[in-house]
């Protein structure tokens, strides 16, 4: 989990939210599950903007700072 | 319990009463069934029922079941604060089909169950849901206001929770300009040296995010730049942007590169405009936080030059790297260290000197354990002949990959000491010897022994306080909590969100967070903007003046005590509301000489039948 990205995994497409990730308080959870849903999102626009670009079957985009 | 009354009030209003048993934090003090009888009968009720949780999905699917019969068209629920579940009951009720607005809430648990016992609360409950019901036989479907929203985003502050709150907005195909008050991205953090629980290094992490920042194009970078003028509202907002020329001392330091304790220097170009106005949508404070500076005197700190505060130890750290096995400061070698936990933390009324505005930093600033034990265990590996002895009221080493910090100092050999807030060790200068300071503490891990300890240089873990904006606290009308932070609508629903629509929280401008909490936190907000401004507009609710034209003599007295500019105008005689920009006070209301002006979902006549209803229970 890179620290400026903590919801994103090492597994592509899988990100993770709350008490799942380590203890915390309902605080830290409702915010973590609101990173989370932005990586989501961007990790799917990015890999639909790829498509469209290279074709089909394109690799999606590694996501964090550099997408 | 349920009850149906077959005598209904007026025909177009037909009011199903739902009252909430909080899980007996109503019902324990509220005779809800008692209630529910009494307020059954009253005109315009057609159902009445009760429920354990009214607000889980059960309790929430007989309102709709009621609606999707056709029973009612008016509905009141008594639970909690409206703040909670206001917005729940609005969305049960339009999910089956009906306005949300033919809804009023009693309060009987805040207002009622919490303050009051016995008969007087089942009474005070009473009339409060009477005047409710009252007020839902005149409730008007109403439409929330739709305002147009620009696709752009400023955020203000360069710190790593502004930077990641930028690329994120970026991501999401939304213009973002990022202010910045000094020629620097980077922050705090870039005056750090190396970052828990990863270990990664603080210049690494900001270089990457900073070039991310400076290379996308949809991200316009103003540095050396403040927010001078804040005007407009959700999805329209006009800001004045004020930018300086660097100073002699940022131009040593070329645009794009990496000035170590400072951060990545950003270009200022030549001809930027000294003032400018910038139209967004949408605005995340990154405004951060500033480390507390001791009090002269406090430790030590000031009146003894070998007592410093842990950033300004990481600054002399980063600044001569290792050359032997002790630890050097200022051209001393350190053999001894000691760390001073909750400095400018935790203090307690009475026992610690207040700041001098009179207010106490009560809070704990969550980063300071942890970064005291990452900085002991990095100074025991790299130089071993240097001590570390750690004075502890507690250790808060609280998430993941941090307590292994504080396992790690016990077995690289930190002495730990632990001390009661109402005796803190005491440094001392004894003079002669062979170390030039001296801490005296009751240590409470031995039980109460005095421990003496000859030190080289003592090191205290200053806590966070909220960087002082206090200017675009007052031109943007931004809450603030008690410890002078930014403060979120509701801390556990709506953790980013101000009360002020279309502005976010990112960062420590909100509370004292490590990087990784201040990058979730951006990124929290960040979809919170992208999401209000998506769709190219914004919902407001509809809570706002309206003028009877037909009753409206032109006086302008509504114009003369409107708090907000340009919320109400005459036009030809007649006063004129602009819908987005009116905050739905009530003044003009009151002033208005013909009663021409309502405020919508809270008219006069809504008032007086509320009034009745109370007289009457």
């Amino acid at each position: 989990m890179p620290l400026v990205a903590p919801t994103v995994t090492a597994l592509e497409g899988i990100f993770v939210a709350g008490v799942a990730a380590g203890p915390k308080d309902i605080v830290d959870t409702i915010a973590e599950a609101g990173a989370a849903a932005m990586e989501a999102s961007n990790y799917l626009s990015a890999s639909n903007a790829q498509r469209a670009a290279a074709g089909s079957n394109a690799p999606a985009p590694q996501p964090g700072v550099n997408t | 319990m349920t009850s149906e009354n077959s005598q209904a009030g007026p025909p177009e209003a037909k009011v199903g009463v739902y009252i909430c048993h909080c899980g007996g934090n109503i019902s324990e003090h509220v005779d809800v069934e008692r209630l529910a009888q009494k307020v059954a009968g009253l005109p315009g009720v057609v159902v009445t029922r009760t429920n354990t949780f009214m607000c889980s999905d059960p309790g929430q699917e007989l309102i709709q079941a009621d609606i999707r019969d056709g029973k009612i068209n008016r509905v009141v629920v008594a639970s909690c604060a409206p703040s909670l579940h206001e917005l729940t009951f609005r969305g049960a009720i339009q999910r089956a089909g009906m306005n949300p607005f033919l809804y009023e809430h009693a309060n009987i648990r805040e207002q009622v169950s919490w303050v009051h016992h016995g008969d007087k609360a089942t009474d005070k409950a009473s009339a409060l849901v009477a005047a409710a019901i009252a007020k839902a036989g005149h409730l008007e479907s109403l439409a929330p206001l739709r305002v147009e929203a620009r696709g752009h985003a400023t955020v203000i502050g360069g710190g790593v929770a502004g930077m990641r709150a930028a690329l994120d907005l970026a991501r999401r195909g939304i213009a973002v300009a990022l202010v910045e008050k000094s020629a620097f991205l980077g922050g705090r953090t870039a005056r750090l040296t190396r970052l828990y629980p990863t270990g990664e290094p603080a210049e690494a992490v900001v270089r990457s995010l900073a070039e991310a920042v400076v290379n996308d194009p949809r991200i316009q970078v103003c540095g050396c730049t403040t927010v001078a003028g804040c005007e407009g509202f959700v999805g329209n907002f006009t800001l004045t942007l004020e930018t300086v020329m660097p100073s002699a001392a940022d131009n040593a330091c070329a645009p794009g590169s990496y000035l170590p304790m400072a951060g990545y220097r950003v270009p200022v170009p030549d001809d930027a405009p000294a003032k400018t106005t910038l139209p967004t949508g949408a605005i995340v404070m990154a405004t951060g936080f500033r480390p507390y500076a001791p009090a002269p005197g406090e430790y030590g700190y000031l009146s003894m030059p070998e007592v410093l505060t842990l950033p300004e130890l990481l600054e002399e750290m980063a600044r001569r790297p290792a050359t032997g096995p002790a630890l050097l400061v200022r051209g001393r070698k350190i053999e001894r260290l000691a760390f001073i936990h909750c400095v400018g933390s935790r203090q307690i009324p009475g026992l610690h000197e207040p700041n001098a505005d009179g207010s106490l930093n009560e809070y704990c600033s969550r980063t300071c354990c942890t970064a005291v034990l990452r900085a002991a265990v990095e100074i025991r590996e790299t130089y071993p002949q240097t001590h570390v002895l750690d004075y502890y009221r507690d250790i808060r080493t609280y998430g993941r990959g941090q307590e292994e910090y504080y396992d790690q100092a016990s077995r690289r050999g930190v002495r730990f000491l632990r001390f009661e807030p109402e005796a803190p060790p005491l440094v001392e200068r004894p003079g002669g010897g062979s170390h030039p300071l001296r801490l005296r503490v009751t240590d409470t891990l031995t039980f109460g022994e005095e421990v003496t300890a000859a030190v080289d240089l003592v090191v205290l873990a200053v806590g966070m306080e909220a960087e002082p904006i206090p200017t675009l606290v007052e031109m943007m009308k931004l809450p603030t909590g008690m410890d002078r932070f930014l403060q979120e609508v509701h801390p556990k629903l709506r953790p980013v969100e101000l009360a002020n629509q279309g502005v976010l929280l990112a960062g420590t401008c909100q509370a004292p967070m490590a990087v990784g909490e201040a990058c979730t936190a951006a990124q929290a907000a960040a979809v919170k903007a992208a999401t209000l401004l998506g769709k190219g507009y914004v919902e407001l609710d509809p809570y706002v003046a309206q003028v009877d034209p037909a009753r409206c003599k032109g006086h302008g007295a509504c114009v003369q005590v409107c708090p907000v500019e340009h919320a109400v105008a005459l036009e030809a005689g007649v006063a004129r509301i602009n819908p987005a920009l009116c905050t739905g006070c009530g003044i003009c209301v009151a002033e208005c000489p013909e009663e021409a002006i309502d405020i919508k979902g809270w008219t006069l006549r809504q008032y007086e039948a509320m009034v009745d209803a109370i007289v009457a229970a």
